[in-house]
């Protein structure tokens, strides 16, 4: 199924939560760098995002898996500290105004976060300017936008077009489950996906892995 | 009541019925969810109709009025705002309010039921509804006993028996001066989602599963009897219409098909088999795609359900369910918005020509009807229904 | 003002439709001049609508 060597990833994969806080402690006591252990949660949280793709994995995976990452990340937190992360790039997500259905973005977040990018999350019911204002104070080159409702499609291509005539330099994606093709042009966006784990793969094309 | 309205009334009912009996009723039978879009057409903001009872109900003479529905699913918004705002309820937002007036009422999640409740949830949810569950989702009852949480409590009831009595009294006009049928008279929840939705929230319930299943199957178990109840009460006797149960967290892919059969689905189908025992159908509405899990739902007994197509596969669902329940559906939404009239029209034609044929089918939309469709749309979806819905 | 705290069941196991049951009632009303039929009937109707309104918070 997968290629993981690595015994913390494929921990992580297998969702034994024991099994990694276990790992993740022994391995700072052997001095691991802790980047190095963050590294080896992101190749399992990456696999996590294909088995998901994939079908094999439902979102009742997905949220215990998160669950588990977060718990990983409290323990390796204070060890990070001056050993200052590196992202791979900063990424503004958000629910579009209007519409308050957060999971689908949530799972998103939870895998750009896990594969290593800078999220900013702001949250739902999202205004156009908020949109704007978050991207130009963190530069960033990829804003990610979700939305359930076809009544919010119109606040969506709002959030779009605010962000185009900011004139800034920004590919925009967005995600739901009825975005197709004609939904994507409509609203004006770069891309458009059914697919959480797309978010992980346009990011890498945006932003290079 | 005229005789034409009577005579109306007679045949959509009659229509609605067969189909749901899985035979060939005259015609297809039209049953939209309108919610929202309802109050576009009738003129009024969306505050107005989540404040103002007497608008809510307007709403639904208008629909009646202007298009040619076999049922109808009552006034489009089932939460009354004043009463809301009477008891502090922190979970929803509404329109005029925090909201802006045209702006769809929002609905905050959260673990308003924590882990450690399961125990005394368990031993007697009645009692722990009212005295830690309501404290903690209405602010105005925060505190019980108190003075804010005595009168709290007063209006709160009065207010939930004002509303009902308001719907019950404009069914005495709807269907004698409208020739309104309606599409459910009772209500109940997946048990599962009873625990997922309002009390544990999503992901709560989604690590209870993994650090402990066995209270979320006890508190499941506890919730079955309550379930049943709550349904055949709502439906106050009436024994024709179906009871609705909107379905949330059982759709693909929320929980793996081992959890499924494991949490979702036995508690699921005693409560269908309860209300059917009883004489009671269920509006099986399906939100979401259920696909995987046809097989399973196909083992309830004959004609005891109404099973609504949202995202699940169609032909599948046909395949596997057809014949042995009544199967609704499924225009979508984004086209009842962004489409042109003629691609609604060729899409229920579609829909016709390939499931209606044997009986046993009403055509509606994927999903609850918003603000956003467009109404060439919904009479196009109505016209192509007629024309091509003839048996 | 979030009530964080768990108050104790008065009652373990209610059924459904029942929040103060009529055995515990009755034996607080002690004698009954008249048909206790009627007095239960009533009490448990009432209690049906009360339970209605506790629950009602919770299906939606
Ligand atoms: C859960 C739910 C709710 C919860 C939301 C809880 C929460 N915190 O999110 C509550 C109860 C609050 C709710 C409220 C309402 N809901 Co609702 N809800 C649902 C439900 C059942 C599931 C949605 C869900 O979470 N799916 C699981 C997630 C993981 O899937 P997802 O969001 O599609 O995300 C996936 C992909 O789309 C994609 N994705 C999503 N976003 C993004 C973004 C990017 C960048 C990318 C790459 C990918 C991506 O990746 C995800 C993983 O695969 C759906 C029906 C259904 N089963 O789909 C209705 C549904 C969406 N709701 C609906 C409605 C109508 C409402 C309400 C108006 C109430 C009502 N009248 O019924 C309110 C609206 C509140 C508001 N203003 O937004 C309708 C919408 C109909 C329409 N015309 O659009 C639906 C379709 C139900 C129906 N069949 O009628 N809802």
């Amino acid at each position: 199924m997968h290629h993981l060597t690595d015994e913390l990833s494929i921990a992580i994969v297998g969702l034994e939560e024991e099994k990694v806080m276990a790992l993740v402690k022994e391995r700072l006591q052997a001095g691991v760098k802790p980047l190095d252990i963050v590294k080896k949660l992101q190749d399992g949280m990456t696999e996590v995002g294909n088995l998901f793709e994939a079908q094999e994995y439902y979102l009742s995976e997905l949220i215990n898996c998160g669950a588990i990452m977060k718990a990983a990340m409290v323990e390796l937190e204070p060890h990070l500290a001056g050993s200052e992360q590196e992202y791979r790039g900063n990424i503004v997500i958000g629910t579009v105004k209007g519409d308050i259905h957060d999971l689908g973005k949530d799972i998103v977040v939870m895998l750009l976060k896990g594969t290593g990018y800078n999220v900013l999350d702001l949250g739902v019911d999202v205004p156009p300017e908020k949109f704007v204002d978050a991207v130009k104070e963190h530069n960033a080159p990829l804003l990610a936008l979700s939305v359930l409702l076809t009544s919010c499609l119109e606040s969506m291509k709002e959030a779009v077009t605010a962000v185009k005539e900011a004139g800034l330099d920004v590919k925009v994606l967005i995600g739901g489950p009825m975005i197709d093709d004609k939904v994507t042009a409509y609203c004006g966006a770069d891309f458009g996906s059914t697919l959480a784990n797309d978010g992980v793969k346009i990011a890498e094309k945006v932003i290079g892995a | 009541m005229s005789d034409d309205k009577f005579k109306l009334l007679e045949e959509r009912k009659t229509r609605y019925l067969a189909a749901m009996n899985l035979e060939k009723p005259d015609k297809v039978p039209i049953r939209l969810m309108l919610s929202e879009f309802s109050a576009k057409h009738a003129g009024y903001t969306f505050q107005e109709i989540y404040y103002e009872l007497d608008k809510n109900i307007d709403c639904v003479n208008k629909l009646l009025n202007d298009f040619d529905l076999d049922t109808t699913g009552g006034a489009p918004s089932l939460w009354w705002a004043s009463l809301h705002d009477a008891v502090g309820a922190k979970y929803l937002k509404f329109a005029g309010r925090e909201l802006d007036v045209n702006t769809q009422f929002q609905y905050h999640e959260e673990e308003y039921m924590l882990a450690e409740d399961y125990d005394a949830f368990i031993e007697n949810p009645t009692e722990w509804i009212l005295n830690t569950y309501m404290p903690r989702i209405h602010k105005e009852f925060a505190e019980p006993g108190s003075y804010r949480a005595n009168v709290a409590l007063i209006k709160g009831g009065i207010g939930m028996l004002t509303q009902l009595g308001a719907n019950q009294k404009a069914w005495g006009t709807w269907a004698p001066e409208y020739g309104g049928v309606p599409t459910f008279t009772a209500f109940s929840k997946a048990p599962f989602d009873t625990l997922a939705d309002t009390l544990r929230g999503l992901s709560g319930i989604m690590m209870d599963l993994y650090q402990r299943p066995e209270k979320v199957k006890a508190a499941i178990e506890a919730l079955i009897p309550h379930n049943i109840f709550y349904g055949m009460a709502t439906s106050g006797g009436e024994m024709e219409f179906p009871l609705f149960i909107p379905l949330h967290r059982g759709a693909f892919p929320f929980l793996n098909p081992k959890q499924w059969k494991e949490f979702y689905w036995p508690s699921l189908k005693k409560v269908i088999e309860a209300f059917w025992a009883n004489g009671k159908r269920t509006l099986f509405y399906a939100e979401g795609n259920w696909t995987p899990y046809l097989e399973s739902i196909a083992e309830l007994p004959e004609k005891s359900i109404v099973f609504h197509v949202d995202m699940t596969d169609m032909a599948q669902a046909k395949k596997i369910l057809g014949g042995r329940f009544c199967i609704s559906g499924n225009v979508p939404n984004t086209m009842l918005a962004f489409g042109k009239p003629d691609e609604v029209k060729e899409y229920v034609k579609r829909l016709i020509d390939e499931y209606a044929a044997d009986g046993g089918f009403i055509i509606d939309a994927a999903a609850v009807i918003l603000a956003d469709a467009k109404e060439e749309n919904i009479r196009a979806l109505i016209e192509a229904a007629r024309e091509y819905g003839v048996y | 003002m979030t009530k964080e705290t768990l108050v104790k069941n008065t009652f373990q196991g209610l059924p459904p439709g029942v929040c103060v049951p009529w055995e515990q009632k009755e034996k607080e009303l002690g004698e009954i001049k008249g048909d206790p039929a009627i007095i239960k009937k009533e009490w448990e109707q009432l209690e049906a609508f009360a339970y209605m309104y506790i629950w009602g918070w919770v299906h939606r």
